[in-house]
């Protein structure tokens, strides 16, 4: 799900960028800094704006500004049961890997309908139910997260495309 | 699903199953109670203070706890069952077996399997270890999940009767390099290489290694075939990719190998997923089961787990010089059997490939992950900025040019397969000219068939896909190798590295894989010699010429050849030629001659020279070594001899005066020409002994001050003293029978004296002196005899001592005899006693009369000097001087002599003792003589004190010597009623006495020591006494009446005193004893004090001078200081310059000398002492405020 969210973060700048347009620097270095990674449990997609930019303290010993900045982000948090759409791009008789924006969900072949098996001789292999379904790698599928764990800057899902409406996405 | 449950170990059995929670097919869930079980135990109960504990068994209930959820199925326990051990408990249905985690995640149900909860014993993550997938880390399997995959892997393999086949990229199928020259080679045609690279494939990987070599281009080189080689294999294996490579590199090459993913599909494994750098495993991808998996590599050092599965083909080398641009992980092969270019095989014979420095550079032995990549780096980074290949191609340029010049000899006679270049006139570097996955073909093919022969043998019905009867391909693999080579006798020469083993050497085992027997050295039944192509004149190669038909010389190219075909080629193009020559020469020869040959060039080659040349080292070293090692020793010798010689100084002389001297000797010594004995020759031992003398007696000296409260030992210790004193007054004195008696003594007495201080120590003297006590307080004290024992004959004294350690009989007996000797004594000295009491009397009348008259003349004038070495004014002895004056009414001598020794020194038969005391008492009266000068003219008369009069006034005379002289102006009379207190005092007092013995008896206990140590014995009693008195004092006037009344019947203090008293004036004693006696004043009523000082005139006088000299002196010194400070100043100022420039001088003369021995010593090629060119300053403090970043 996505969120609005304001968020501070201590933005270092080295005294070569001292002038007259640090806030933009600092801004800039924000951005660059922190959009698309993963802070904890959530992604942060885009920064809207940073809307409190402190004054700058040197830091003793090297020299280097330190401005705490205050922004607004868009955030994504993933939760458990919900559903995303993603597009796979690994298959292994296990399951298949697929990818929602920055988390990579794995789909376990426990988790799929009765019907649908691997199929390792096809090229690229599959998993297919032998009519309209076929999941292989850039395949569009609609999967629900069952299971999230997140560690230092990862995250892990488990999806299902077992239920009403979840699995292939006919473009 | 149904999975059966353990109790677990952490149970304490026995326990007893009391109550079960759950009914079969009830839900559970995870650390929920499932039943009640108890179990006994021994607790230690008491008071564990007290000791009183004991062991009381307990029951304890205790539930357990489900590991898992699900569904109970059925429980294996029952209540009341009492259970020894871990044992099943239940059977369960398990909601979720995890099989499939992603990421610590339960791929099935989706819990975190990174809990870890007390009711389990091992981790939920425990239970999928398995990483079986190509391209991620993140995903494992349990190992039932692992089985099932891959039985359906088998099943379907074998029903499209397959199997697998493990491929490696770099140099086994492909070979790839990033030298840019290939790309310039590419777009220009007229380049000699461009037909070969012109097929080379190219792609850019941007996550590539950083620096130089990132977004470089990586130039793809197929194997020649492999196309057609993939398609036909891919029929009969499905493909896998291996590759030590990164992952983007391997999909990057896989794109290129196989554009449309239907030869390898997704199944492409990196060194990213492979989880280890060093090795590859074919258990990464098929954990439970090899049988079906065939490893195509070009090396196999790292498959050292599946050798059997491996197929080593011969290592592609198409950029010549590049080698595996991804091998910088792997540790180095050591022995490659085609390391250099084909030289014989109709290739460039005239290349000489240049090193290929990145080789080497990527070949160190297992760096660390982090330096390998660094390694890797580099390698890459070289390549790009060093161009092997063009460098290579200018050479040939070179080459090929001489060649033109000299003779146009057909190159290009190479057996190329696919693409033979055109002829032109330059050279190309590289060669297309691979065949190996012809045969590689061949035998994947072979392999195949056989595999499935076996497999069709061994199931019932091929189409039943039994996976029990998989026969391994491993073994197939193995037998039909084992085929290949077999009758071949193999010996290798120069091919495997020296200090290699090479049976276990690659090489080797691939030899003995192929069924060749290898041989390490040539005899007749060998059939093949594999020779080095560098190096084709070894000792083996002169050893096999003998049996050269039989024998085939090859080189190395032959072996790869036989490796890469699976069967022994033809010999003939491998031939090392030029041998049939030597061979023919050789027949020629005689045996014994070619055998004398033989021997000689075994010499000859390297390895049979390096013994010898060694041996000559070695026999040339030693001499030199050894003499140093002697001359290092002695020079230790010596100075271990210096350092003992020190030490034994030191050891044995602790004076300082000694240490000194020898001291004085060490210089000699230092030189090793001298022992450190020889200044002992020269020592004069005499003075040494003086010294060693005299030190021990200040070490008396000092032992003379320890101890003033102890009577006894001061005693002791002012003995000590006395032999020097004595030493030095018996010289002084005249010579006398007595005296030589005595200076024979003393000669005696310092020698022994000396070895007792020598030898005893402290301890040991108190030890005697103990037992003296001990003596002297079992029997009646002996000091009284001491006085007759001094100066009398030897006999006399040892009769002493041996009384002084025995018991009270015998010093009673002693006693006894000494009144008889006495008596003979006094007989014989009887004159000698009337002329003394005559004169004692004269004397006494002389200081009654004529009180400022000194005695001590008269004295003199009238003794005879006797016996001089006595102490000088011994109170006692005086006082028995006097006894033949007084008259001794009071006492019977029978009774005095039954009572103590002490009384019986004034007994009746007082003459004989009286010429002792007398003798004593003349020898006393020679003081005098130099005594008197400094007696106060104004002495109070002597007469007038008596006892008490004398104490009170002694109490405040400091000085010893003012004591005599007062003492010896007082009367006869008044001494001997001293004397006679005394002897009346030590009856009662018996204890009081024990100090005035020890004395004595010390002196008794050495009779060598005696003449010496009777006088400070008598001076040293005498002083005691008077102490003692004093002390007495204290307690006073008053206790005299007790003692009188104690006394009974004898003669009482007051009575003498009165005595004595009246002696001198008449009057009777005041018998009032509170009031202060009248003695103490004088007529005039003032105090009757003896002058204690001198006058204050004197003093002020002496005083003002001694004031006037200092400060005349302080005047002096101050003037002198002043003029030394000036002087100094000056010298300061014209001399301290003089002197820094000179040291100055020095130090720049040292600095050149310095940089002279350092370039002696490290040459002047610029080799620095420091290992970098930055002189690095000492820092002695951390400046706050700078940080290292």
């Amino acid at each position: 799900m996505f969120f609005l969210h304001n968020l501070e973060r201590r933005v270092t700048l080295h005294p070569s960028y001292f002038g007259r347009n640090m806030h933009e620097l600092v801004t800039t270095k924000l951005v660059k800094d922190v959009e698309g990674t993963c802070a904890g449990d959530y992604y942060i997609i885009a920064i809207m704006d940073a809307f409190d930019v402190s004054e700058g303290r040197i830091l003793p010993g090297n020299g280097l500004a330190e401005f705490t900045v205050k922004y607004r982000a868009v955030v994504w948090r993933p939760f458990k049961g919900e559903v995303v759409d993603a597009i796979v791009f690994s298959i292994n008789p296990h399951g298949f890997f697929c990818q929602a924006g920055p988390l990579s969900i794995f789909v376990s072949s426990h988790l799929m309908p009765e019907e649908i098996h691997f199929d390792p001789n096809a090229t690229p292999p599959q998993f297919t139910n032998n009519a309209d379904m076929v999941i292989e790698p850039g395949t569009h599928v609609r999967v629900k997260i069952g299971g999230l764990r997140t560690e230092l800057g990862e995250m892990y899902a488990i999806g299902s495309i077992n239920g009403d409406f979840l699995g292939c996405l006919q473009a | 699903m149904v999975k059966t449950i353990q109790l677990g170990s952490r149970l304490r059995y026995p326990i007893t199953i009391t109550k079960l929670y759950k009914e079969p097919n009830q839900p559970i869930k995870k650390k929920e109670a499932l039943f009640q079980y108890s179990f006994k135990w021994k607790r230690t109960v008491g008071d564990n203070i007290r000791g009183e504990t004991w062991e009381a068994e307990e029951t304890t209930y205790a539930d357990w706890s489900s590991p898992s959820d699900g569904e109970l199925k059925a429980w294996k326990i029952r209540v009341g069952q009492e259970i020894s051990r871990d044992q099943d408990c239940m059977v369960v249905k398990e909601s979720c077996s995890h099989d499939v985690q992603f990421g610590g995640l339960c791929a099935i149900c989706g819990k975190d399997m990174t809990e870890v909860n007390w009711a389990a014993e091992s981790r939920d993550m425990d239970r999928a270890p398995i990483n079986m997938v190509h391209d991620q880390t993140h995903l494992t399997v349990s190992e039932t999940q692992a089985q099932k995959t891959e039985n359906a892997l088998q099943r379907r393999l074998l029903q499209h009767r397959k199997l697998s086949l493990v491929v490696d990229l770099d140099q086994t199928i492909i070979h790839a390099c990033i030298d840019p020259t290939v790309g310039e080679w590419q777009k220009d045609p007229s380049n000699p290489n461009y037909p070969s690279v012109r097929n080379v494939k190219s792609f850019q990987l941007d996550d590539g290694p950083r620096g130089v070599a990132n977004n470089c281009w990586y130039y793809i080189k197929m194997r020649p075939g492999l196309e057609d080689f993939l398609q036909k294999i891919s029929t009969m294996y499905e493909l896998h990719v291996y590759t030590m490579g990164t992952r983007a590199y391997a999909q990057n090459v896989a794109r290129i190998v196989d554009p449309d993913k239907k030869l390898f599909g997704n199944r492409v494994i990196s060194r990213d997923e492979n989880g280890n750098m060093y090795a590859k495993s074919l258990q990464r991808l098929f954990p439970v089961s090899t049988k079906m998996v065939v490893i195509i590599d070009d090396r196999a050092d790292v498959w050292p787990r599946n050798r059997p599965n491996l197929i080593k083909v011969s290592p592609y080398d198409f950029f010549k010089g590049i080698g595996d641009i991804n091998s910088g992980f792997l540790p180095k092969q050591q022995d490659l059997l085609t390391p250099s270019a084909a030289t014989t095989n109709g290739g460039l014979a005239r290349i000489a490939p240049a090193p290929a420095p990145d080789k080497e550079d990527s070949t160190t032995v297992e760096p660390p992950l982090e330096k390998a990549l660094e390694e890797q780096e580099k390698t890459l980074e070289k390549q790009i900025k060093d161009r092997p290949l063009q460098a290579l191609q200018e050479q040939q340029d070179k080459q090929d040019e001489e060649a033109e010049r000299a003779s146009a000899t057909p190159e290009n006679g190479n057996t190329e397969s696919t693409t033979p270049p055109p002829p032109h006139h330059r050279h190309q570097v590289l060669q297309d000219d691979d065949r190996e996955l012809v045969f590689l073909q061949d035998h994947l093919t072979s392999l195949h068939k056989s595999f499935f022969d076996a497999y069709d043998q061994n199931s019932s019905s091929p189409s039943s896909l039994d996976t029990q009867s998989i026969p391994d391909v491993g073994t197939i693999l193995t037998n039909l190798k084992s085929h290949a080579l077999s009758g071949c006798k193999i010996v290798l020469s120069g091919i495997v590295p020296i200090g290699m083993d090479v049976y276990r050497s690659e090489i080797g085992i691939q030899v003995a894989s192929f069924g060749a027997e290898l041989r390490s050295s040539v005899t007749r039944d060998v059939t093949h010699l594999v020779v080095s192509s560098q190096r084709p004149r070894t000792k083996k190669v002169r050893q096999a010429i003998r049996f050269l038909p039989k024998i085939k010389i090859v080189n190395q190219d032959w072996l790869a050849a036989c490796f890469s075909e699976w069967k022994v080629v033809d010999e003939k193009p491998y031939l090392i030629e030029g041998l049939e020559d030597a061979q023919k020469k050789l027949s020629e020869k005689v045996q014994d001659a070619e055998a004398t040959e033989t021997v000689s060039d075994a010499d000859d080659t390297d390895s049979g020279n390096a013994p010898p040349g060694k041996k000559r080292i070695l026999r040339l070293k030693p001499p030199p070594r050894v003499r140093f090692a002697t001359a290092a020793t002695t020079g230790n010798d010596e100075d271990e001899d210096e350092d003992d010689s020190d030490s034994g100084g030191d050891d044995e002389d602790e004076d300082e005066d000694m240490d000194e001297e020898l001291e004085a000797l060490k210089p000699v010594d230092e030189d090793g020409q001298l022992s450190p004995i020889d200044g002992l020759k020269t020592f004069n031992w005499g003075s040494a002994d003086e010294e060693l003398a005299e030190f021990l007696e200040s070490g008396s000296d000092d032992d003379d001050d320890d101890d003033d409260d102890d009577d006894e030992e001061d005693d002791e210790d002012e003995d000590g003293e006395t032999p020097g004193q004595t030493t030095t007054n018996t010289t002084t004195t005249t010579t006398t029978s007595s005296y030589e008696q005595l200076l024979a003594a003393q000669g005696a007495a310092p020698s022994t004296c000396t070895k007792r201080k020598a030898d005893d120590d402290e301890e040991e003297r108190e030890e005697e002196s103990n037992k003296r006590r001990k003596s002297i307080l079992g029997g009646p004290g002996p000091s009284s005899l001491r006085n007759e024992l001094k100066d009398e004959d030897a006999e006399a004294t040892t009769a002493a001592v041996a009384e002084a350690a025995g018991a009270a009989a015998a010093a009673a007996a002693e006693v006894e005899a000494q009144a008889a000797q006495d008596a003979q004594d006094a007989q014989d000295a009887d004159d000698l006693d009337k002329e003394f009491e005559e004169l004692d009397e004269e004397a006494l009348e002389a200081d009654f009369l004529a009180m400022d008259e000194a005695p001590g003349s008269r004295l003199q004038a009238n003794r005879p000097s006797k016996v001089w070495h006595v102490t000088r004014s011994t109170l006692p002895s005086r006082a028995l001087r006097a006894t033949p004056v007084q008259p001794l009414d009071d006492f019977s001598p029978t009774e005095q002599a039954r009572q103590t020794k002490r009384s019986e020194a004034i007994d009746p038969s007082i003459n004989a003792k009286s010429q002792s005391t007398e003798q004593r008492g003349t020898q006393h009266s020679l003081e005098p003589t130099h005594q008197l000068p400094s007696m106060p003219q104004d002495m109070p008369p002597a007469g007038g004190y008596d006892a008490v009069q004398y104490k009170v006034w002694e109490r405040g005379n400091e000085t010893r010597a003012k004591r005599r002289g007062a003492q010896r102006q007082s009367s006869q009379g008044s001494e001997q009623e001293n004397c006679q207190k005394r002897g009346t005092e030590r009856n009662d007092t018996a204890p009081r006495e024990l100090g005035t013995s020890t004395g004595g008896a010390l002196l008794e206990s050495c009779p060598s020591q005696a003449p010496f140590w009777t006088r400070v014995e008598g001076q040293q009693r005498d002083l005691r006494t008077n102490e003692q008195e004093y002390g007495s004092m204290g307690r006073g006037l008053e206790d005299q009446d007790k003692r009188t009344v104690s006394e009974g019947g004898r003669i009482s203090q007051h009575t003498t005193r009165s005595r004595s008293v009246g002696v001198q004036d008449g009057v009777l004693p005041d018998p009032d004893q509170d009031a202060w006696p009248s003695e103490l004043f004088l007529e005039s009523g003032e105090r009757n004090l003896p002058p204690s000082a001198f006058k204050p005139k004197t003093l002020l006088a002496v005083g003002g001078l001694i004031m006037v000299y200092g400060w005349y002196h302080l005047f002096h010194g101050i003037r002198e200081q002043r003029e030394l400070a000036r002087e100094k100043m000056w010298s300061r100022i014209h001399l301290i310059p003089a002197l820094q420039a000179e040291e100055d001088r020095d130090l720049v003369r040292r600095h050149l000398a310095d940089v002279q021995r350092e370039k002696e010593l490290l040459g002047d090629k610029g080799v620095k002492v420091y290992h970098s060119d930055r002189y690095v300053r000492p820092t002695f403090a951390i400046t706050p405020g700078i940080t290292k970043d």
